[in-house]
């Protein structure tokens, strides 16, 4: 039964990545040139997280390989892992394990719970060995590199590999499960969830720059790093440090009790109690209305509320679409912290660092992904719009109010926190304040523009829209590659000139074409493509 | 009120609906009915403006729905199958978004809510998300927001699935005082007994192709609906055969 629940998870993953679901219903594989760019699009990823791994390792293994203190490799490598898996897998376990849509339905075939819920949790454990993968694989290479593996440490590194996600998916399943139980009764579930997403995702950075702080290691950094994971709550990955290390089996075995053990507690524990809590009765108190007099709106007041009131109704849509805005807050404060007098006292002038502030504020904008998939997020209802007397141009323009109305402030407000900071010229100040806003709208187009292009109707669950879907993974590589290709005429023209302000100015050139031709596009011909969705 | 002219529409290779024509008169009550798949909510969809006709033409009030989508849609109110609606709002907000997209006054729509959601008895309900109601509670309130706006013509696709005998009745009840004031229902049902008592016209479709269609009385002749339904069907599978 296990493997049949599988089959089933797996349609539903490659179906999300390479289907679309037609008007009428029915699964349309989609085209060998999207395909192509989804790969593309994927092994870009890769590429670039993978080498800021491979440049991370090859600092650590370079200072410690070889020492005493070799094992601080493989620890701070099983640490990161941990951190990330089990980060990046809470609101999945959430919504994957315990809101599924079809939970019922599959509960009431007969099929015991466990089943249920170890092949959702094997699919969680995929994505765990996913972003294992980046991690683990250049380090492993790097470490060869360097000389310092053996037959026994490399057995004993793909042993603790296999096992590494055991402890993040228990405890992200049960955080998950806590979460569950908390927000299914509360009246604004999704606001708490973001908040404490928003909280666990700082601490994530937080740790990120505690065990690095970058790409490039000190010899002082790794002693700390090793007095750091020496404490009690680093046990586990620093028995598989020296396990992988020194090739150490029986350190090896107690990394894995401390890996599966959990897991299978846990397991125990939601296999008893899946049938009660998959069924459970959501929703707070029932509130009883009163009848009142109404007031009238237009259409687009009621779209625009409608795009709001999705948004923050969905912790999921929040945190994934407003992952730029998260960051973009961490730098509207960050900056502060940032010594401004060394860069005087190196002679750098102040325009140059506005012109990098403004260009990091413009890609982190690129990571708000709210109309990524705002049209997909309208699923089953997309009826409702298009058998309204609406005009398609003005409910796609409603999607990407919201988007502006939510980001553009906070980058507003992070541009004159860079601009006190910095103190750069009048002419700087300006394009400092306004080159970010327009890779914010490019962004907010962009990822209209794809989402209509590549929307998807039938999820299971909005995560498969929020970070599976192609039309938020296309606007990241769109807004994130070709807005550095963007930048590039302003960065060499900004060089040979010395004019950073000039720079900025021609940085914000492509975007604002490609914001004002595809704003045109959905205005124009929004009505028809609108018309032919679902 | 509602003129389908020879509506033909296809999916890729299949053909859902084949070169339908069907004409409802202002005051009447039209049922469709015919068997799953045979081409009834591609055929509601295509008057409600969801789905373009590959073929033919579709009439609302003498304006075509390919040339004039919005001027049609404001006078027409179309209520799926299975009404998803938005599980974020409630349903007052539900209500007060739809109020807004027919530009329905403030005052107006305040008695109009009040009173529908009195007859349907959800009124006390309307504070909670649409998330939380049950499929009955659901089809009460895109009924309420179907009848809100005082459509012409209304379309619905099997609209007594999920509604207890009392609301059943109600809208039974509702459909028929709509058509007295001049308005005109075009809806799918599988439940035969009703549309015999119910419907002024009927029209059976099968696997797209329109069998019979005319009023009530001339669809079933001497036999129940029942019977006279089975007999077209099996008629149909015979010369297929």
């Amino acid at each position: 039964m296990l493997k049949t629940l599988l089959k089933l998870q797996f349609a539903q993953f490659f179906s999300s990545l390479g289907n679309r679901r037609s008007k009428k219903g029915a699964d349309k594989p989609r085209s060998r040139g999207s395909m192509i760019l989804l790969g593309v699009l994927l092994a870009y990823c890769a590429v670039v997280f993978m080498g800021m791994s491979g440049m991370f390792f090859y600092s650590l293994g370079s200072l410690v390989g070889g020492t005493e203190n070799a094992w601080l490799f493989f620890a701070v490598l099983a640490t990161l892992v941990f951190l990330v898996d089990f980060i990046f897998t809470i609101f999945t376990a959430k919504s994957q394990l315990f809101e599924a849509k079809d939970n019922e339905s599959l509960l009431s075939l007969p099929i015991r719970p466990r089943d249920i819920l170890l092949s959702r949790m094997l699919m969680i454990v995929l994505t765990d060995y996913l972003f294992e993968v980046i991690i683990v694989l250049p380090a492993i290479v790097v470490w060869c590199i360097l000389g310092h593996a053996s037959v026994t440490g490399i057995l004993a590194f793909l042993i603790g590999v296999i096992c590494m996600p055991g402890l993040s998916l228990a405890l992200s399943s049960f955080v998950g499960w806590l979460l569950y139980l908390v927000t299914s009764r509360m009246k604004n579930p999704a606001i708490v969830s973001t908040v404490l997403g928003a909280g666990i995702f700082v601490i994530y950075l937080f740790g990120c720059m505690k065990l690095g702080g970058g790409v490039t290691m000190t010899e002082e950094m790794t002693l700390k790093l090793a007095d750091g994971l020496s404490g009690a709550l680093f046990f586990p990955f620093r028995a598989f440090g020296i396990a992988a290390a020194g090739g150490n089996f029986a350190w090896l075995f107690v990394y894995i009790a401390f890996m599966l053990i959990p897991f299978a507690i846990l397991v125990r524990i939601l296999s008893a109690t899946f049938l009660s809590l998959a069924t459970r009765q959501k929703g707070s108190v029932k509130a009883v209305y009163h009848a009142k007099a109404q007031r009238a709106g237009s259409q687009r007041s009621a779209l625009i509320r409608n795009e709001f009131r999705r948004i923050v109704s969905s912790s999921a849509y929040m945190l994934n679409g407003g992952m730029g805005m998260l960051l973009t807050l961490v730098l509207a404060i960050g900056v502060f912290f940032i010594p401004m007098s060394e860069f005087a006292a190196e002679g750098i002038p102040v325009d140059l660092i506005a012109a990098v502030a403004a260009g990091l504020l413009a890609f982190l904008s690129s990571m708000t992904l709210f109309t990524a998939s705002a049209v997909s997020m309208e699923g089953q209802n997309i009826y409702l719009l298009q058998s309204l007397p609406l005009p398609g141009h003005t409910v796609l323009e409603a999607k990407l109010i919201p988007h502006m109305v939510l980001s553009a402030p906070l980058t507003l407000i992070a541009s004159i926190t860079c601009a006190i900071a910095i103190r750069p010229t009048p002419g700087a100040v300006v394009a400092l304040l306004l080159v970010p806003q327009i890779y914010n709208a490019a962004t907010a187009v962009i990822g209209l523009s794809m989402n209509l292009a590549l929307p998807r109707f039938d999820f299971t669950d909005e995560t498969q829209v929020l970070k599976q879907s192609g039309a938020v993974g296309f606007t990241m590589l769109i807004t994130t590659v070709g807005g550095i290709m963007a930048m590039a005429p302003g960065i060499v023209i900004g060089i040979l000139t010395r004019n950073a302000v000039l720079g900025m100015a021609l940085a914000a050139v492509i975007p604002f074409a490609v914001t004002i031709v595809l704003y045109r596009h959905i205005v124009k011909n929004g009505d028809g493509i609108f018309q032919r969705l679902g | 009120m509602l003129r389908i002219e020879h509506y033909t529409k296809r999916f890729g290779d299949t053909v859902a609906v084949h070169d339908l024509s069907l004409h409802i008169a202002p005051g009447e009550i039209y049922g469709f009915i015919g068997h799953n798949g045979a081409g009834k909510t591609t055929t509601l969809k295509a008057c409600a403006g969801i789905l373009a006709p590959d073929e033919g033409e579709i009439y609302i009030n003498g304006l075509s729905i390919r040339e004039n989508p919005l001027a049609v849609k404001k006078i027409i109110a179309y209520l799926p199958d299975n009404p998803e609606l938005y599980p974020f709002l409630t349903g007052i907000k539900y209500l007060q978004f739809i109020a807004d997209v027919f530009a329905i006054p403030a005052d107006v729509r305040s008695e109009r809510i009040a009173t529908l959601a009195e007859k349907f008895e959800l009124t006390g309900a309307l504070a909670q998300q649409v998330s939380g109601y049950s499929h009955g509670m659901k089809q009460r309130l895109a009924l309420i927001a179907a009848f809100m706006h005082e459509p012409r013509l209304i379309l619905m696709d099997e609209p007594f699935v999920g509604l207890d005998p009392q609301a059943s009745h109600l809208l039974k009840t509702m459909m028929r005082e709509h058509c007295e004031r001049g308005g005109a229902i075009f809806f799918s049902t599988h439940v035969l007994d009703v549309a015999e008592r119910l419907c002024d016209k009927i029209a059976i479709i099968k696997h797209g192709e329109l069998l019979r269609a005319g009023t009530t009385e001339e669809v079933k002749g001497d036999e129940s609906l029942e019977d006279a339904f089975l007999e077209l069907v099996d008629e149909g599978a015979g010369s297929e055969g």
